[in-house]
């Protein structure tokens, strides 16, 4: 059993089989071996409790972007259902999943994101995610989108 | 509260590896940061390189190139294609789709500075406008080259247009002969007298340009070109005599193959600006016949006159306009390279058989020659020709083989002409081969270049 911590103080307690599909938690414990040493933990267990047992990507997983990364959006059920989340917690558990070294969980956040996104104008991404426009008005793609609409079909 | 921007650069970059090209072009619209990112990822995809000049055409079909959507796509990530260094607009068969990539075009100057406009056109009815519009772009992204292909399908109207004083153009070329044709070559002439900065033009066989050249005032031409038969009449060459009189910055002229057969009077000019000349043998004739004319000529280029008008019977006449030239360079002191097609109706002949007039005639001034066409010889012409040379170019220091086919030597037969060259012709320095040069004696050692330094 290990105890993680989270940075206001509540204990949590899990399988260390669990919370090793944390890269940078497995290496925490590989490093300090039995120890009493806090973790700090956002909001994961149940994230890795649901994928406990499934193989960890190989640490050079990243080298063959092709088969890993392809751009596919899609998400299992289950994933898609714990990710339904609002934006705040969507980008702060992908945030999580970058500090923690969670490479499945940070693909299902990135994917959402991508999806969210997916047939939307700029103008229409700048309201979803709150972003200023901060181009000077010449550069403005939409300006050049209008004077060519007959180049819609991309 | 956390939001998509608080994300740091490479979980950014994360989420545009997920996302669809069409989304990355919305999030690169969206604001500056994710341009950046979203932009970069988009031209990763398409396998855009900034550095690469880029073809567009307007049907997706071809396979050759982006189309203009992809175009326009990378301009509504860049803002601007200005580090894009060649464009080529081939437009699109329907007048209609053509109209909206002329406009298109006009985004393409945001911050522009293309060097190269080439457009391309096709059939389709109205032209006028359209063209009036590009050759405005043309002028207003200031490009320095601009090339006119195709049929250029102009309108039972006259062309109106009224260009601007330019500075940017400086290479102009067209092929199109409607163009020059008598209702229509106004506004060329017009064009042409205001790019005050026009430094080469190279026009394609069109009688057109013996009436637009005595209408041309361009200080800063220092180059023009002809190609095939476009200076076409007796009369053209003195047309183009007194442009080049009145253009003294015009150093290098090639006045196409069209082979008069009629003598001409010699040049009344005395044209000692002119460098280098690529004429046939009887212009070359009207140019240098008189010594005095064209006095600081560097390099001269023999053309073979045009297939049609090499007749059987014409042969014999040929090489004795040939030798006639010959007599006529070989005493001038400036000349320093002469080029000469090899295969040259009735020289080969001329040669083997060593005509008394092929040998009368000795360049002792020239140090480089080149023979083109040299492929066309029988390997035992070739020596020939060595010896020939030796008797006729008795000072050359460079020899060079330029030929349209490869000669297919190996080491063995490379290394063997060499050692024929460094024989017949022992002042030999260099040896230009496969358009590469290099020592005599290392074309002998090293026939294949196997020792790089």
């Amino acid at each position: 059993m290990v105890t993680l911590v989270t940075s206001d103080n509540e204990k949590f307690n899990a399988e260390k089989e669990v919370v090793e599909r944390s890269v940078l938690i497995k290496n925490m414990l590989e490093d300090v071996g039995e120890s009493d040493q806090p973790i700090p933990l956002p909001m994961f267990l149940e994230y890795c409790e649901h994928h406990r047992g499934e193989p960890l990507p190989a640490p050079d997983a990243d080298t063959s972007q092709d088969d890993t990364r392809k751009r596919t959006t899609d998400i299992s059920e289950w994933d898609q259902k714990f990710i339904t989340v609002d934006q705040e917690m969507l980008f702060e558990i992908i945030l999580a999943a970058n500090y923690l070294d969670i490479k499945s969980l940070l693909d299902v956040g990135c994917k959402t994101v991508a999806n969210m996104i997916k047939g939307k104008t700029p103008e229409e991404i700048r309201k979803l995610f709150n972003i200023v426009n901060d181009f000077t008005p010449r550069r403005r793609c939409a300006q050049i989108k209008k004077e060519n609409e007959w180049a819609e079909d991309r | 509260m956390v939001t998509l921007m608080d994300l740091p650069e490479e979980l950014l970059c994360s989420i545009c590896e997920k996302a669809e090209p069409s989304t990355l072009l919305s999030l690169a619209a969206s604001c500056k940061r994710l341009n950046r990112i979203a932009g970069s990822q988009y031209l990763l995809f398409i396998s855009h390189d900034s550095q690469r000049p880029l073809l567009f055409v307007a049907d997706k079909e071809t396979s050759i190139a982006m189309s203009f959507n992809t175009l326009r796509n990378i301009m509504s990530i860049a803002g601007s294609t200005s580090r894009v260094t060649t464009v080529t607009f081939q437009f699109s068969f329907s007048a209609e789709k053509t109209l909206q990539q002329i406009r298109l075009a006009t985004f393409l100057g945001v911050k522009s500075d293309i060097p190269y406009f080439s457009p391309s056109f096709n059939m389709f009815p109205s032209f006028n406008g359209e063209f009036g519009r590009l050759l405005w772009e043309a002028h207003r992204l200031r490009c320095s080259s601009l090339t006119l292909f195709g049929i250029i399908p102009f309108t039972q109207d006259c062309f109106k247009f009224s260009p601007l004083i330019n500075t940017s153009l400086s290479y102009f070329a067209v092929d199109a002969a409607f163009l020059l044709s008598r209702a229509q070559r106004g506004w060329l002439i017009e064009l042409l007298n205001a790019s005050k900065a026009i430094s080469h033009i190279r026009a394609y066989g069109s009688e057109g340009w013996t009436h637009i050249l005595p209408k041309l005032r361009l200080p800063s031409i220092t180059g023009i070109s002809f190609i095939g038969k476009a200076v076409g009449t007796p009369s053209a060459i003195e047309i183009l005599a007194e442009f080049c009189n009145r253009h003294q910055n015009l150093c290098r002229i090639d006045c196409g193959s069209y082979q008069s057969k009629t003598s001409l009077t010699p040049c009344q000019y005395s044209l000692s600006q002119m460098q280098e000349l690529r004429a046939s043998v009887s212009q070359l004739l009207y140019f240098v016949s008189d010594p005095s004319r064209l006095c600081n000529l560097k390099v001269i280029e023999i053309q073979c006159p045009e297939l049609d008008l090499h007749l059987p019977s014409m042969s014999s006449h040929s090489t004795t306009g040939l030798w006639h030239l010959f007599s006529c360079l070989c005493d001038r002191p400036s000349i320093q390279e002469l080029i000469v097609p090899a295969n040259f109706p009735g020289l080969e002949k001329d040669v083997l058989s060593k005509t008394q007039s092929s040998l009368e005639s000795r360049f002792i001034y020239l140090t480089k020659l080149q023979f083109r066409e040299f492929h066309s010889l029988a390997e035992p012409a070739r020596q020939d020709f060595l010896k020939w040379s030796s008797k006729v170019f008795p000072s050359l220091k460079s020899l060079e083989l330029a030929y349209s086919m490869s000669m297919g030597w190996d080491a063995e037969q490379t290394s063997c002409f060499a050692r024929t060259v460094a024989k017949e012709l022992p002042l030999i320095e260099n040896l230009t081969l496969e358009y590469r040069t290099r020592r005599v004696r290392e074309w002998i050692e090293d026939p294949l270049e196997s020792t790089k330094a």
